[in-house]
């Protein structure tokens, strides 16, 4: 009987050890800090590419098939992560999100809803993590290597889709987090 | 427990044949408020709910989620939502409705000063395969640019006027131009049933707009989800679209009711209430008149319980069959009649759920009502009881 018991006791914590070691092992792309799980490796950068520019001076000029690399802040909607998509929307950062006005309580700050609609759409971009048949990935970006809504982000990617009414998609191929 | 025969209870409701009368009727109101008040709920929330198996996803502009017809969306959209691989298809057509929803003043008659404000939608024929629960009843779709329109089956109740001033080949009176009705249709426990339908270009010359209000389409479950609609929209930044499943769009509307129909519940409840103590009041009247006949039955070997069992029954079968009238009152007069609201219109819903609430209404007030002066009668001692 006491053998029975040692050997339950011995099972549950190896079955533990085996789950902690699970959840805590290096994951792709994690080396930006925070967690990322699932994202092809070196999409998450640990250092910022010199090169950036802002994205509403990147959206200007770009062009189908360019190669862009622009810093940007999550937001732009109030719902900027699709739930299960590796798609997210950024605006441009020198546009004021409503938590920089003073006396404003919006509780979802990100959405830059005191910004005209025009602004929003002319310095907005939809940034997407595809897989290998071109569709974003089945998973969300929101938590990805500490991306959250007002993070400021710089991306490295192509330009995918564009027209002069405000649509730009870029597949992203780096992503870094700024911290603090 | 040697009990009290049940007749004993029925051939006393006879003594008093005027009083039972009162009591039943007493009862069935209360009942019938009861039932019109669980009418309401169930009627307002059906209306704005949707089974969950519905996979319409409705496209409305950024930032209107909360009120289609507040919402503006390009008519380009329709093209751009048409090409998402995950919408549902039938002999080539695609499930995509693009329409246009405004509240509109209706007249019934020239002389009348005010229209009564009606949400009417613009539709194109794609309009009829989402949404599902339209059946066409009497009649044809509207022609575009024959102002001709179509009337849901709440409209009559909307406009205050009788479904015989809504036959077909009668007119109302829109932007101060006769609109003639060419169809009937009933979308029965949506919101649908309270509107008006006709082409959607004609709304658009009417409300002078060239936009659209949202573009609602079916997925097809096989092909993809709703997450695939969430991914168009948040790509087509320039098209300023936000997706959202039609079921979630109606459960945000049903909680930005349910302090009205908490409020409709908690007023029926106070009413019932007041039922309650009215129908105690003429219990203890009635009831202290039966103290000697409480003695009697104590003196011939019934005891207490029986006794109050018998006087409950009486209770709850006259309370049962007020109940009982108030549920087919309810049903034949209460069932389907149209209620305004900022959404519209919805019919009140007098189905086995509401009529069950009724008559357990009706009995709790029965026993209710009957056990604090049943009770007081049982405290007297036996001798003071054959005094009266």
């Amino acid at each position: 009987m006491r053998g029975l018991i040692m050997f339950s006791v011995l099972m549950a914590t190896f079955a533990f050890a085996g789950c902690t070691t699970k959840d805590s092992a290096p994951k792709p792309g994690g080396a930006a800090g925070g967690v990322s799980s699932g994202l092809p490796d070196g999409i998450m950068l640990s250092s910022a590419p010199a090169d950036a520019k802002p994205l509403g001076e990147v959206k200007k000029s770009a062009k189908k098939g360019d190669k862009v690399t622009f810093v940007a802040r999550v937001g732009g909607t109030k719902h900027p992560f699709v739930d299960g998509r590796a798609t997210m929307i950024v605006i441009d950062s020198s546009l004021a999100a409503c938590d920089a006005l003073e006396d404003d309580d919006c509780a979802t700050p990100w959405d830059y809803c005191c910004e005209p609609r025009e602004s929003k759409t002319a310095n907005s971009a939809t940034v997407q993590i595809v897989g290998d048949d071109g569709k974003p990935l089945a998973l969300s970006l929101k938590g990805q290597g500490g991306i959250e809504e007002l993070v400021t982000i710089t991306v490295v990617g192509v330009v995918t889709e564009k027209n002069d009414e405000g649509l730009m998609v870029v597949n992203a191929s780096g992503v870094h987090v700024k911290k603090g | 427990m040697r009990l009290l025969p049940f007749d004993y209870a029925t051939r006393n409701l006879g003594r008093s044949p005027g009083r039972l009368v009162l009591a039943v009727l007493g009862s069935a109101l209360v009942v019938l408020l009861v039932i019109a008040s669980a009418a309401f709920v169930r009627g307002m929330g059906s209306s704005l709910s949707l089974p969950e198996e519905n996979s319409n996803v409705i496209f409305l502009g950024a930032g209107s989620e909360e009120s289609v017809e507040r919402s503006e969306v390009s008519t380009r959209a329709a093209e751009v939502v048409a090409t998402l691989p995950s919408v549902r298809t039938r002999l080539g057509e695609r499930y995509v409705s693009p329409e246009v929803h405004i509240a509109l003043a209706i007249r019934t008659e020239e002389s009348q000063v005010e229209g009564r404000l009606t949400p009417v939608r613009g539709v194109r024929p794609t309009a009829y395969l989402v949404h599902s629960q339209v059946h066409i009843v009497g009649g044809r779709t509207p022609t575009p640019g024959a102002d001709e329109l179509m009337v849901g089956g709440l409209v009559g109740g909307q406009l205050g006027v009788d479904a015989s001033r809504l036959a077909l080949g009668k007119t109302l009176l829109i932007d101060g131009r006769p609109w003639s009705i060419v169809g009937h249709f009933r979308a029965p426990h949506t919101v649908m049933d309270a509107e008006i339908w006709m082409a959607l270009t004609d709304l658009q010359v009417v409300g002078q707009r060239d936009d659209l209000s949202c573009v609602v389409v079916t997925l097809d479950p096989a092909l993809g989800d709703f997450t695939d609609a969430e991914v168009l929209a948040a790509q087509r930044l320039d098209l300023e679209l936000t997706a959202m499943r039609e079921v979630d769009y109606y459960g945000a509307l049903a909680r930005f009711y349910a302090p009205i129909r908490a409020m409709v519940l908690v007023t029926a409840s106070l009413i019932a209430l007041g039922g309650i103590l009215g129908g105690l009041n003429t219990m203890v009247a009635a009831f202290a008149a039966r103290v000697r006949e409480v003695g009697t039955l104590q003196v011939l070997g019934y005891p207490r319980r029986a006794i109050i069992l018998s006087f409950v029954q009486e209770s709850v079968i006259v309370a049962a069959t007020g109940a009982l009238i108030a549920g087919v009152v309810g049903k034949l007069l209460l069932d389907g009649i149209a209620v305004r609201f900022s959404m519209g219109a919805f019919g009140l819903v007098v189905d086995a759920p509401v009529l069950a609430i009724g008559i357990a209404a009706g009995i709790i007030l029965g026993i209710v009502g009957a056990l604090p002066p049943t009770l007081r009668c049982m405290k007297l001692p036996v001798g003071q009881a054959l005094r009266g």
